[in-house]
């Protein structure tokens, strides 16, 4: 679906606000849910930036200019350099500006892969009593890819 | 590789599927090796280096058997990038800029793109009834990835991407979907609070921007800062309201307008069997309406696996390539997919 506003990027927030009384609920792309959300709280543009929109990320040399284009960092201490100027976005947009989970760590599925591997071989053992070979070779295969994953899970 | 080949060939995660409703599902990560540039802000010499660096620890994953393919953009003809374009494996970036490397199985289940948007993009696609197998799966591979390769990772923010729209586990979930009683019925208020109830947003045919055809939509749920389990367990929410919303529409379809909606599918039918010219919104628009006739069972001649192969078949550039269409000649695009249509008409009907 093409942004309502733009027309031209892809919509990719439900963007909705309260006016005169009524709820209006756009599909916008990312760019224009932040120009709108902006519009709607009013505040000038320079509170946004900084006086010197080509301000360059130190490391990669990005400008704020550049992002505010695309929408897009050029590195990860970017996102330092440039957080405050996206965070009040993201908190207005999707109510959320910061991340409670933890980094996934493939080791925590050993146990996931021994059970699954368990229920497998229990399936497997029906399909053969019941003869129903196809079905039996491909269960096989499966229990012998989660051994594989496992087997290199525990050598690395 | 073999374009021809590649086009005629129906992938697993499309002909294992069971489901009415949804075809299918992909889980997508976005990721990018820390210390380094990210991709927009990368000479041509560190792309070739991580590229190197992200084949070698990703090809010695188990997850690959002896079939894989790696195009490399730049070198690949722009038809095949075309196709791959098509069925998802490539995305808009790899067509527009024709600097990534793509890597992919030949039942095009696991897809990564080396220095697409960010240095790496991986995807598992897989039928929805094998969806939680493949969302662990997916998991035990990403993690499998940072371990060896190290990716940008800030506390608070999660895994750092080129877009700050998908930071936290950084990824995303989608599901191709069939709601036609939806869209006969008029329902698209009741859909559209589900969508926004869990922030989903409807993109195209196979993820490549296109828009949306008949009754089929592509559901999308990004992460924002949300944890992997959360962004599964909103899909898996607004699945079972939105499978439960058609079952129940599709029941006052067949009790209440049995003969309206019989005429539809009907007329549906007997123009994909003698149309001479097919767009690919006409297309889609009565093959929806056929399947809803093969899901009710008016039509019990059609197998479905008919509807899996022309899915994919009837892209405008499968159809382009495949009879080698010259130039922009839209009325002969058409009469092909027609006559395609026909052919697979016979090839799945259970009297031949």
């Amino acid at each position: 679906m093409l942004c309502q506003k733009c027309n031209s990027r892809d919509a990719e927030i439900v963007y909705k606000e309260f006016s005169n009384g009524k709820l209006i609920t756009m599909n916008l792309c990312w760019k224009c849910a932040e120009e709108t959300a902006n519009a709607v709280r009013e505040i000038p543009q320079e509170e946004m930036e900084p006086p010197d929109s080509s301000t360059k990320c130190p490391k990669c040399g990005l400008t704020l200019r550049e992002f505010r284009t695309n929408f897009q960092l050029g590195c990860s201490y970017c996102y330092e350099y440039f957080l405050p100027f996206f965070r009040e976005v993201l908190d207005r947009v999707i109510h959320r500006s910061s991340f409670s989970g933890e980094r996934i760590k493939p080791d925590r599925f050993s146990i996931y892969l021994q059970s699954e591997i368990l229920k497998l071989k229990d399936e497997l053992q029906d399909l053969t009593d019941r003869e129903e070979f196809r079905e039996a070779i491909k269960v096989r295969d499966k229990i012998h890819k989660l051994e594989s994953i496992l087997k290199w899970i525990s050598s690395n | 590789m073999d374009i021809l080949k590649l086009i005629e060939h129906v992938p697993d995660y499309l002909y294992e599927s069971t489901e009415d409703i949804v075809l299918f599902s992909s889980v997508k990560f976005y990721r990018n090796l820390e210390g380094l540039n990210f991709t927009p802000k990368l000479t041509d010499e560190q792309r070739k280096e991580i590229q190197k660096r992200i084949l070698e620890k990703v090809l010695a994953l188990p997850m690959w058997d002896k079939n894989y393919n790696i195009i490399e953009s730049d070198q690949a003809p722009y038809e095949l990038l075309l196709i791959l374009h098509e069925r998802g494996i490539a995305g808009n970036g790899t067509l527009e800029q024709r600097k990534s490397t793509l890597l992919f199985d030949n039942e095009e289940r696991y897809v990564i793109r080396i220095n697409e948007r960010d240095h790496l993009t991986f995807s598992i696609r897989s039928s929805f009834h094998n969806f939680e197998e493949s969302a662990q799966e997916s998991l035990i591979y990403i993690g499998l990835m940072d371990k060896t390769l190290g990716f940008a990772y800030k506390d608070g923010l999660g895994y750092l991407t080129t877009s700050p729209r998908y930071l936290g586990h950084a990824l995303n979930i989608t599901a191709m979907c069939h709601i036609p009683a939806i869209f006969t019925l008029g329902q698209i208020q009741n859909f559209s609070s589900i969508l926004q109830k869990y922030l989903i947003v409807l993109s195209g045919i196979m993820d490549t921007s296109m828009q949306t055809y008949g009754a089929f939509v592509q559901l999308k749920i990004t992460s924002f800062f949300d944890t992997f389990d959360e962004v599964k367990n909103k899909m898996h929410s607004a699945f079972e309201e939105i499978r439960d919303l058609e079952n129940q529409l599709r029941n006052i379809i067949v009790l209440e307008r049995p003969i309206e909606v019989e005429d539809r599918i009907s007329k549906s039918y007997a123009i994909l069997q003698n149309a001479k010219l097919l767009n690919l919104a006409e297309a889609f628009e009565n093959l929806s309406t056929l399947r809803l006739g093969v899901d009710l069972g008016y039509v019990k001649e059609i197998h479905p696996n008919f509807f899996k192969e022309a899915f994919l078949r009837i892209l405008p550039n499968h159809v382009r390539v495949f009879y080698a269409v010259q130039g922009d000649d839209l009325t002969k695009e058409a009469e092909m997919r027609a006559l395609l249509i026909q052919e697979l008409l016979d090839k799945y009907h259970y009297a031949s």
